[in-house]
């Protein structure tokens, strides 16, 4: 155990990382999924498509493979940042992918009739999307996406390969040194755990607060 | 739906559109060309560069790696349904003895990162004396999470079922197992067959995980590669590109089956999203 | 219906298909052609066979030749060292034909099934008896040597540092003080830096080739990695230049189970064996000998570190 508390520090300072990059990369992906959703079902067919494949393409890597290509491809095409920046990008791109999925079926779930009230009033296609039916569709999709935030928070420990010291290359780094994996490993994975819990938590409570009698 | 939300473009709005997308369509080609020329302009789409990927070893070196991906993604897969159904089904118990264990499993194994229990069955199950073999080091792990993400869909689906579906089967003289495994559980699988099998694509990513565990899959297969011939982006490229055709025909199974198996939907069906990659 | 019972049909005789093929291959990851097919020829040819007597009833090595297959843990991954080519899915480099080497000393015949192990596995994988040796750049510490018996040292390396060619300030470990250094995870270097150099930045990538690209992207100013494998990265990549000796010392050790001081015993018999008759020679010079100019260096001494 000692191997643990004797490198409280630099754990630490991995799982603030992995906080910073949960954080920034959650709200880039939410961004990305709007924008994505938006297009899915929007007016202009070659918007639908650039937006179909993007999370048909996004979807069907691994995470691990496309942290690789863009850390070390991107310059090579001249595109270079450091490496958080790279891999909270690529994180938001992939998760975002994945939270457009989860509003579209959103979506899908709203009755037709809301979008034709919204019409009837003589809504845009922009204002009856969020005035009438994202906020619907957000209330009925709390669930899948606070799914996808447990998800991008385990999913940043693969920027790990990549260069970014968060919490499981801090533990690997300590491991390294002390050899001693099952405390280590067990602390980290409590660390996410208690991530995750607390994602849970409180899309629980969203989902009871914004649930709706029907 | 999507429909509803806008009016067919007129024949103004129809010609907007279409200059806004020639424009859009060129700008994007233009920065293609930009980025495709920086990269030949760095030597990484020199011939021989890419000419050990038009050579059999490498690919048969890879497609290797790539069945034992699929053989890792088809057992776990298969492993996870059944515990799923049956985590499913323990959670929809009467029986509160049931169904708080399988709520618990499902709720606690969700928040922990398949690589923890790869680590778990990796280092902590030796130690009391149960060591898998290799194979197994990296199938029970994916196999334990995938089974909570499973139940949840099956959850879904079962509750997705119109209750006066059990309610006249019951009607009918059926037992309670009999209305679920004749009447309920059917019309569940259609329903989420398209997410099981979006969920199998996760899975079948989640497999690169074998790395840890030393399990040659197609990522693992890959890095050995570019350690060989030191063309990293070549050889990463190449590996991704075989994951998009691999998990797009997937996906495009998933559609077939959406399509003729569930038979585009009938009144009362909802979709019923992914709930974890 | 009909349609969909036949879609579950089909999709259950796959599954049941591919489970049993499962049953069948469950050393899943043992990799294919991994065992020694040149029967001893080459840099083998000449190594050592154990005396019957040597192999004591009820001990490791008996285990194994009944077994007849040595399982080392070691890499694919390592270009000199255990590196799988995969034209002819041979493992090929120093640590490697060591292996071999050992596996003919105890069966006979260079059998060996390489478990491809991580540097976070190693400890575990002897423990519970996965793989009878490790062959893996394996450094003997004391803090190890409570976890795993080390024979060896087998061979003695050191840390270098290399940089993009025209980098100038840096000629030794102290000049990475406030630059930003590449290494590889998991490798030696990272603590060697941090007690060098300790305002140095060190960022980590996965591989050997992920380091040497991200040098030439400019993520770092500097690669600290083992002189070998930086030799052979400056031979493939003449952008590469190796700028220090060697400046630390890293005795590789052959990791054993814990307490099992007959088997180390008898490995270290070994392992003076082909120090004396030149095989640990031959097979320096065809792996590492190809990108060091010289004659092989002396081994050092066995047992000459704490830990082993």
């Amino acid at each position: 155990m000692s191997a643990l508390f004797d490198h409280l520090p630099e754990l630490w300072q991995g799982l603030v990382v992995t906080l910073q990059m949960t954080v920034v990369s959650f709200a880039g992906a939410v961004v990305v999924g709007l924008v994505i959703v938006a297009m899915r079902v929007g007016p202009v067919p070659v918007l639908r498509a650039v937006a179909t494949v993007y999370v048909e393409v996004l979807q069907n890597l691994p995470l691990l493979v496309l942290l690789v290509l863009a850390v070390f491809g991107l310059p090579e095409i001249g595109l270079e940042a450091g490496l958080t920046t790279t891999a909270v990008v690529v994180i938001a791109l992939y998760e975002g992918a994945y939270i457009a999925e989860a509003l579209r079926s959103g979506v899908n779930a709203i009755s037709a009739g809301q979008g034709e009230a919204a019409r009837a009033l003589g809504l845009t296609f922009g204002q009856s999307l969020r005035h009438v039916i994202l906020p619907q569709a957000l209330r009925t999709v709390v669930q899948p996406i606070g799914n996808i935030f447990i998800a991008l928070t385990m999913n940043t420990s693969l920027a790990a390969a990549v260069g970014v010291v968060e919490l499981t290359a801090a533990a690997n780094r300590v491991n390294l040194l002390e050899a001693q994996p099952i405390p280590i490993f067990v602390g980290a994975g409590l660390a996410y755990a208690a991530i995750a819990a607390c994602a849970g938590f409180v899309t629980g409570r969203l989902e009871r607060r914004l649930a709706v009698a029907r | 739906m999507s429909t509803l939300l806008f009016d067919e473009p007129g024949p103004r709005a129809r010609r907007r559109i279409r200059l806004a997308t020639i424009a859009g369509v060129l700008v994007l080609l233009a920065l293609l060309a930009l980025a495709v020329r920086q990269f030949a302009a760095n030597g990484q789409l020199a011939a021989e560069r890419w000419q050990p990927y038009a050579t059999w070893p490498m690919w048969r070196y890879l497609l290797g790696g790539l069945w034992s991906t699929a053989l890792a993604a088809v057992v776990s897969a298969a492993l996870a349904m059944a515990g799923g159904i049956a985590l499913a089904l323990g959670r929809l118990s009467r029986r509160r003895w049931v169904r708080f264990p399988s709520a618990a499993y499902v709720e606690a194994v969700r928040t922990i990162p398949a690589l923890l229990l790869v680590y778990l069955v990796l280092f902590a199950l030796p130690r009391y004396g149960l060591d898998l073999p290799l194979f197994w080091k990296l199938v029970v792990p994916l196999a334990v999470s995938n089974a909570a993400a499973f139940a949840e869909i099956f959850r879904a689906g079962i509750m997705s079922v119109e209750r006066g579906q059990g309610e006249a089967a019951l009607a009918l003289g059926l037992t309670h197992a009999q209305s679920m495994r004749l009447v309920v559980l059917p019309q569940a699988a259609r329903r989420v067959l398209p997410s099981i099998v979006s969920q199998s694509v996760g899975l079948l990513k989640d497999t690169s995980l074998g790395f840890v565990v030393s399990y040659t899959e197609l990522l693992y297969s890959g890095k050995v590669l570019a350690n060989y011939n030191g063309l990293l982006i070549q050889t990463y490229i190449v590996v991704a590109l075989v994951y998009l055709v691999v998990n797009a025909s997937l996906s495009a199974l998933a559609r077939f089956l959406d399509r003729s198996v569930a038979g585009g939907g009938g009144p009362g069906r909802r979709k019923i999203t992914r709930v974890r990659r | 219906m009909v349609s969909i019972k036949r879609v579950a049909a089909v999709a259950a005789v796959a599954m049941a298909g591919l489970t049993a093929c499962a049953g069948t291959d469950s050393a899943g990851s043992a990799v294919p052609g991994a065992a020694a097919s040149d029967g001893g020829g080459g840099v083998l040819a000449k190594a050592p066979v154990a005396a019957a007597a040597d192999i004591l009833p009820g001990s490791t090595m008996e285990k194994i030749k009944k077994r007849g297959e040595l399982i080392v843990g070691g890499s694919l991954d390592a270009p000199l060292l255990s590196q799988q080519n995969p034209v002819t899915g041979e493992v090929e480099g120093f640590d490697a034909d060591l292996g071999k080497a050992l596996a003919k000393y105890i069966i006979g015949q260079p059998k060996v099934k390489i478990v491809n192990s991580a540097s976070e596995t190693r400890e575990a994988l002897l423990s519970n008896g996965t793989v009878d040796v490790v062959f893996q750049t394996y450094t003997i510490t004391p803090e190890r040597a409570k976890q795993v018996s080390f024979a060896g040292p087998y061979y003695s390396s050191g840390l270098s540092i290399a940089v993009k060619k025209g980098t100038t300030g840096i000629s030794s470990p102290q000049d990475l003080n406030g630059k930003t250094v590449i290494a590889g995870a998991n490798t030696p270097a990272i603590p060697a830096i941090k007690k060098l150099a300790p305002q140095a930045k060190i960022i980590t990538f996965g591989g050997d080739p992920e380091c040497v690209q991200a040098l030439e992207q400019g993520r770092g100013v500097a690669y600290v990695q083992d002189e070998t494998l930086l030799a052979a990265d400056a031979q493939k990549d003449p952008q590469l230049q190796i700028v220090t000796q060697p400046f630390t010392q890293d005795p590789y050790g052959i990791g054993l189970k814990h307490g099992d001081d007959q088997f180390k015993k008898f490995v270290n018999d070994w392992l003076r064996k082909i120090e004396a008759n030149g095989v640990w020679q031959d097979i320096w010079k065809n792996s590492l000998g190809t990108v060091v100019q010289g004659e092989p260096p002396t081994p050092p001494e066995i047992g000459s570190v704490p830990g082993s």
